[in-house]
């Protein structure tokens, strides 16, 4: 506990600022404890009663009745028996008020430098104006950082005391306070159930114009080898791990060439060979490495394997497919297709290029086939323009460009766009935006004489047409045989958002528009 | 094997074989359809075998000044059959690289006689076993072959074509040579250099036409003085063949006429695009002349089909046709910052000797195009390489936009000239100005300080002259 | 004074204090039992591994209350006679079933003084047991502290000893608040977590670290049965001339924080040993706290030496793998102190 404390106005309430003396409570001599009442003081709101904060003996009444103080000011002071009057005295003297109580620029009014006066300034009473001159000492700074300086001082007030074994310190605060020679009983506690900290110890003696002995820079500890020692998280096979032990090989330097990704025995001896260590056994000779090959080589999956891997099976689990099929017949559209390529040169039109027309004119008329099901907000996105994915066999995978508003170009130029689109697609110059969305796809195996195949849906696309090879097959046609072009296609449709009567609709009218061509020119 | 690909391409030539390997590293299903020989004129008959052939032609010119050098050499024998070898020899070589290369590229080499079949169709006859090939773009580099003069038309025997100029079994006591262009002028300056009695004769009034006239005026002066006998402005209006010379019958623009009688002739009037036979007609294909018309990106109009190198015209250079095989490919595969061939930019070199090479417009092109010029000029006798070397016959000529400080032609005729016209080239391509190449440092001792000093010429203020 | 097993300490430590306060009650299952105990054979075991042996004859039924496996109702019947006036000791036998008393503990109880605007408390302990090593597998294995630790309005003590388990143990019941009794199922009879324990009545404040050992390179924070690890090793490490400070923070909530970026300043290294888990356990948010207020007293970066992200292994060698090691320890303390990996290996080679 410290030896002399003071009694200062208190701060009651945000907007106080000053409080006046109305009564003193106790006199002079007397013991007061913690919560007694010592004091009348009025403010500019209320009179109440000013509680005692320490306990002790009231050795001096600094304030008297009549004088109006600012917050924190000191009005009286509390100390033990054996406090001379000097000590008390200098106590006064020395006694700055704390500005983080009191809220005011009290420093600056005790210097009179400010050039407008503040309101009600009265600053002034004969007992807090007292120590005016001492307001410049360095101890009346709010002391930022502990002085710290490269001889320690401590003031030999903080030396003397009785034994402080059995004051609550922390371990590191106590072996501060026996390097520098301070007693604890000195200093107060601040931490959990008033223990002193370190922290406190350095306040005690810089509070007291004290200094701490200079701490020099932190020398850091250099990086290291960046292969830790401790190798047991590295996984490793048994015989692996035995042998690196004997060898002395650290695992983390092993190639990691096992099944699971565990470092084999073999692994070891390569590591241990490359750090200059005994040659490995010797290879296994041709024939026994023939006999042994393994018969089914392990190809790692390449990045756009798996993504196909995951978004497909993904769509095949979480989306209910159902499948429409359909024949159409081509002879009109090869016919029209067939004029259109003989009738200019700068043109090729596909059978593909002419479905990928008619889809497109068919989902502006059916727009509940034009659609994103964004499952997350449980929202179905209707497309306004047909942005028809076409799927593009490429090296290890296939990728979707898109025939952006397919709906409001002409049979060249979509002809003219998926040539270059493929193209592009096979020599890996698609900017992403060329094939990432698309309200729709569309899968053509008819080059390889598919006769029809199920195609799945490219969410969150909610449909997919499976587009099969044309090929001469008899018809009855009017109750007659004959021979017509024909292909099948099918659609593969997401129902939670397309339903089945929407669906045979929608071929309908794809059939429609490739059996009579000319409609999507009308 | 599959018959269906991205890109097929017909012709082995620089041009069409650089295509291939352009698309197969785009990633890109190739095919390559070539009837006879990979690598094409260029390396199989044309560029690399007569660079084989005149070297023979300056190490006998090397010879014959020995003396300069001190070296007494006293009687020589040449073997022509040897020098032929080893030409032959050579482009043996290079074709088996491009073979390499197409295998390492992973380019589907189909032999045979390729004919457009349609749109995105190709049908390819290998002695009469007929394939049809898709693919949606279609490459034409069919290249080009020796033009045929009415009544002067090639025998392989007494009037000649560069095919048997390059492999003669003996040298002719007499030569004529019809056309000055680089074939011409090459074979011109070979056989005179074999020891040869060679005549030239060209139909305009300069030979090289398409170099600059000054280059012209000194290559002529210099050949006149080796003994070459040129006529320009002058016509072959027929020859009578005999049984082991030909008589030519010249004729000046001028209205005199001439007869010559010589061992062999060889016929270097110019080339025509390979466009016969390939089913241009059906499909409606464009074409200007003897060549397919092409845009800027090598397409022609038809969907699909594209064209490039000699077949799509002049000038008709290798490293012309292998730079519109890349542009074509690279704009066909969507390819970002693809920039079209600039055919003024594509420069000229012609073998023999003194060497001719040239870039860009010549003096009188860029007058008549009205652009105001300066020209700067540098002999060779003031360089001290080429006087240390023995060879200072020659000049550098540099045409500048006055106003804009453009290099608009460079001209060069001399020792290594080849090989240094792609500072220029860079020069241009960078669109460098004069004083940009007044500040670079070009090292001593090098010919190339005549280039330097040519554009200190054209700016008034050349060192050494 | 006599030495005592953790076990016996806090056996005590419930007698002393049911003697003192009868408000104290026991709740839990087994705990007259044990052993399947059945009726005329109560308190032969004493609970399944003998910690409340003695207390039912002593302090009877009424207050020594047996459940059934229940956690979900017993925990609840705690909590309600915590806010109602008396000061229930309930035991959830093994930590890892805490989720079954996930709304009595962490919503109800840790939140009920502040719910009520301070005019109803909480004064519940719960002892459960915590720990790997005993082959119990993964679902008997955990020492979920740190789940605990992440709940405000609930303290959590980790005695590693037998005196600061009744010193501990006696704060912890008449604690106003309450209180997570972490008992780690190894330390009952480890040999090194017997100490003198008087017989009076005495407490230990909570937040407030034990120095294990003293030592200037080198700070290890260990918990529980981690602190007997780190202890071994701090003795090792001080043949090799380097001195080790191990400090047992005793409670993770409220935590001596002071205590630990204080020897951290004088070290200026920090190696945390901690039993908790792998990710986002107690030993991160110690290597956080040291992070943002001890940054520039740092040497070296922190070293955490934790289980393997994976549940308890089940078999005895694979256990005592997952079970941090003093050569990792070792290994760690080596490191803060710049040594490289073929230095650290002869090092330990060597001890």
């Amino acid at each position: 506990m410290a030896r002399i404390q003071a009694i200062t106005v208190p701060k009651w309430g945000l907007t106080m600022t000053e409080g006046t003396v109305s009564e003193w409570l106790v006199d002079e001599g007397d013991t007061i404890n913690i919560g007694d009442p010592i004091m009348d003081m009025e403010t500019s709101k209320i009179v109440n009663v000013v509680e005692s904060i320490v306990a002790g003996t009231l050795r001096r009444k600094v304030a008297q009745p009549g004088d109006v103080l600012p917050v924190a000011a000191l009005m009286g002071v509390v100390a033990e028996a054996d406090v001379t009057d000097a000590e008390i005295d200098e106590f006064i003297d020395t006694f700055v008020i704390d500005e983080s109580v009191s809220g005011a620029p009290t420093g600056a009014a005790a210097e009179g430098a400010a050039p407008a006066a503040p309101p009600e300034p009265t600053p002034a009473t004969a007992a807090v104006h007292e120590p005016a001159p001492t307001a410049a000492t360095p101890a009346a700074a709010p002391a930022p950082a502990p002085a710290r300086t490269g001889t320690p001082s401590v003031p030999e007030a903080l030396k003397s005391g009785d034994d402080d074994s059995a004051v609550h310190a922390t371990v590191h605060a106590r072996k501060l306070a026996a390097t520098l020679g301070v007693n604890l009983n000195n200093v107060s506690g601040t931490g959990r159930n008033g223990r002193v900290s370190v922290a406190d110890v350095e306040e005690a003696v810089t509070g007291a114009g004290g200094s701490l002995p200079a701490r020099g820079p932190v020398e850091r500890v250099p990086e290291v080898d960046a292969v830790p020692a401790d190798d047991s998280g590295v996984a490793a096979t048994s015989v692996a791990r035995r042998l690196a032990k004997s060898l002395g090989v650290n695992l983390h330097s092993c190639r990691a060439t096992g099944r699971h990704g565990k470092v084999c025995k073999y692994d070891v001896e390569a590591a241990h060979a490359l750090q200059g260590g005994a040659p490995a056994p010797a290879a296994p000779t041709p024939e026994l490495a023939a006999e042994t090959a393994p018969e089914v080589e392990a190809v790692p999956m390449s990045g756009m394997r798996r993504t196909i891997a995951g978004r497909l099976q993904a769509s095949k689990q979480t989306i209910p497919h159902y499948r429409v099929s359909m024949d159409i017949k081509l002879d009109a559209l090869l016919a029209l297709r067939k004029q259109v390529n003989d009738g200019d040169p700068g043109v090729n039109v596909s059978v593909n290029d002419c479905v990928v027309k008619a889809v497109a004119m068919a989902l502006v008329k059916m727009p509940e086939v034009n659609v994103q099901f964004d499952e997350a907000s449980q929202t179905i996105r209707r497309f306004r323009d047909a942005d028809i994915s076409v799927a593009v066999a490429i090296d290890d995978g296939l990728i979707t460009p898109i025939v952006k508003a397919a709906n409001s170009k002409t049979l060249t130029e979509i002809s003219a766009e998926v040539r270059e689109l493929a193209t592009r697609a096979k020599a890996g110059t698609l900017k992403a935006e060329e094939f990432q969305g698309g309200s729709f796809s569309i899968s053509n195996l008819g080059m390889f004489g598919v006769r029809q195949f199920d195609a799945i849906i490219n969410p969150p696309q909610a449909a997919i047409l499976a587009v099969a090879g044309g090929e001469q097959r008899p018809v009855v046609e009017n109750g007659e045989l004959t021979v017509a072009t024909a292909m099948t296609v099918s659609l593969s449709s997401d129902h939670r958002v397309i339903d089945g009567a929407v669906a045979a609709q929608f071929l309908q009218v794809v059939k429609r528009f490739m059996e009579t061509p000319s409609l999507m020119l009308a | 094997m599959s018959t269906s690909f991205d890109v097929i391409v017909v012709g082995g030539g620089p041009g069409g074989y650089v295509a291939a390997i352009r698309a197969a590293q785009l990633g890109l299903s190739t095919a390559l359809v070539e009837k006879q020989h990979l690598g094409g004129i260029c390396l199989n008959w044309g560029c690399i075998p007569t660079k084989a052939l005149l070297k023979g032609a300056e190490v006998a010119h090397t010879l014959a000044h020995a003396a300069d050098f001190g070296f007494t050499t006293g009687d020589i024998s040449f073997d022509l059959k040897r020098l032929v070898k080893h030409s032959r020899d050579v482009s043996g070589r290079l074709a088996g690289g491009v073979g390499y290369l197409m295998k390492k590229n992973g380019i589907t080499v189909v032999d045979g006689v390729a004919r457009l079949a349609g749109k995105g169709r190709l049908s390819v006859d290998n002695d009469g076993r007929t394939v049809e090939y898709r693919a949606d773009h279609i490459i034409l580099a069919t290249g080009a072959r020796p033009r045929a003069l009415p009544g002067i038309e090639p025998d392989g025997d007494r009037v000649w074509t560069y095919f048997e100029a390059m492999v003669p079994d003996a040298l002719p006591q007499s030569l004529l040579v019809i056309g000055s262009g680089a074939i011409g002028v090459e074979f011109s300056s070979l056989y005179n250099d074999l020891g040869v009695e060679v005549t030239l004769v060209e139909v305009l009034d300069q030979i090289m036409p398409v170099e600059d006239a000054e280059v012209s005026a000194f290559v002529r002066q210099l050949f006149e003085r080796r003994g070459i006998r040129v006529r320009t402005s002058t016509r072959v209006t027929a020859i009578d063949r005999h049984a082991d010379s030909v008589t030519c019958h010249l004729e000046g623009a001028d209205g005199s006429t001439e007869s010559i009688t010589v061992e062999r002739v060889i016929l270097s009037a110019g080339i025509r695009g390979n466009i016969e036979n390939i089913g241009l007609e059906e499909l409606g294909v464009e074409t200007a002349g003897s060549f397919i018309r092409t845009d800027a990106w090598c397409r022609t109009n038809v969907a699909g089909l594209y064209a490039i190198g000699d077949v799509s015209g002049p000038p008709c250079l290798a490293h012309k046709a292998s730079h519109e095989g890349v542009v074509c490919v690279e704009k066909l595969a969507g390819v970002a910052d693809v920039r079209p061939l600039d055919r003024e930019r594509v420069p000229g070199c012609t073998y023999c000797r003194p060497q001719v090479a040239s870039v860009g417009m010549t003096e009188a092109q860029a007058r008549a195009a009205g652009r105001s010029v300066n020209v700067g000029r540098f002999n060779l006798q003031a360089n001290g390489k080429a006087l240390a070397i023995g060879d200072a016959t020659g000049f550098v000529k540099t045409v500048f936009d006055a106003a804009s400080g453009e290099l608009l032609g460079a001209h060069m005729v001399g020792p290594e000239m080849t090989e240094q016209i792609q500072g220029f080239g860079l020069a241009q391509s960078l669109e460098a100005t004069d004083s940009d190449l007044a500040h670079t440092v070009f090292a001593h001792p090098t010919l190339s300080e005549a280039m330097h000093e040519a554009v200190l010429d054209a700016l008034g203020r050349a060192i050494h002259q | 004074m006599a030495e005592m097993a953790m076990r016996d300490a806090i056996n005590s430590a419930l007698a002393q204090e049911m003697d003192r306060d009868e408000r104290v009650i026991m709740i839990g299952t087994d705990i007259s039992g044990g052993h399947a105990g059945s009726s005329g054979q109560e308190d032969v075991a004493g609970g399944v591994l003998g910690i409340t042996k003695g207390l039912l004859p002593r302090f009877g039924a009424g207050r020594v209350i047996d459940t059934p496996i229940a956690e979900m109702g017993y925990m609840g019947m705690a909590v309600g006679a915590a806010a109602t006036g008396l000061r229930p000791v309930a035991e959830l036998m093994f930590i890892d079933f805490i989720g079954c008393c996930g709304d009595m503990l962490l919503n109800q109880a840790a939140k009920i003084r502040f719910m009520f605007g301070g005019k109803s408390t909480c004064p519940l302990v719960v002892r459960t047991m915590i720990g790997a090593g005993a082959n119990a597998a993964a679902q008997h294995s955990q020492s979920l502290y740190h789940w605990v630790t992440a709940v405000p309005g609930l303290k959590v003590v980790v005695p590693s000893n037998a005196y600061d388990a009744k010193g501990l143990l006696a704060t912890a019941i008449r604690d106003d608040d309450p209180v997570i009794f972490c008992e780690h199922k190894a330390l009952y009879d480890f040999p090194s977590a017997k100490t003198e324990v008087p017989e009076g009545d005495y407490t230990i404040p909570f937040g407030e670290a034990n120095f294990v050992t003293e030592g200037s390179d080198v700070t290890v924070v260990a918990l529980g049965l981690m602190t007997h690890i780190a202890a071994g090793v701090a003795a090792a490490m001080a043949e090799k001339g380097i001195s080790v400070e191990v400090i047992d923070p005793r409670t993770t909530s409220p935590l001596d924080e002071e205590s630990i970026l204080e020897s951290v300043q004088s070290t200026g290294r920090l190696v945390i040993l901690d039993e908790s888990a792998a990710r986002c356990g107690f030993g991160h948010d110690v290597a956080a706290l040291v992070a943002q207020r001890g940054f520039h007293a740092l040497k070296a970066p922190i070293k955490l030496v934790t289980p393997p992200h994976c549940p308890t292994p089940f078999s005895p060698p694979l256990e005592q793998a997952w079970i941090p090691s003093g050569e990792r320890v070792a290994t760690a303390i080596l490191e803060t102190m710049g040594l490289d990996g073929a230095a650290i290996s002869a090092a330990l080679a060597a001890a």
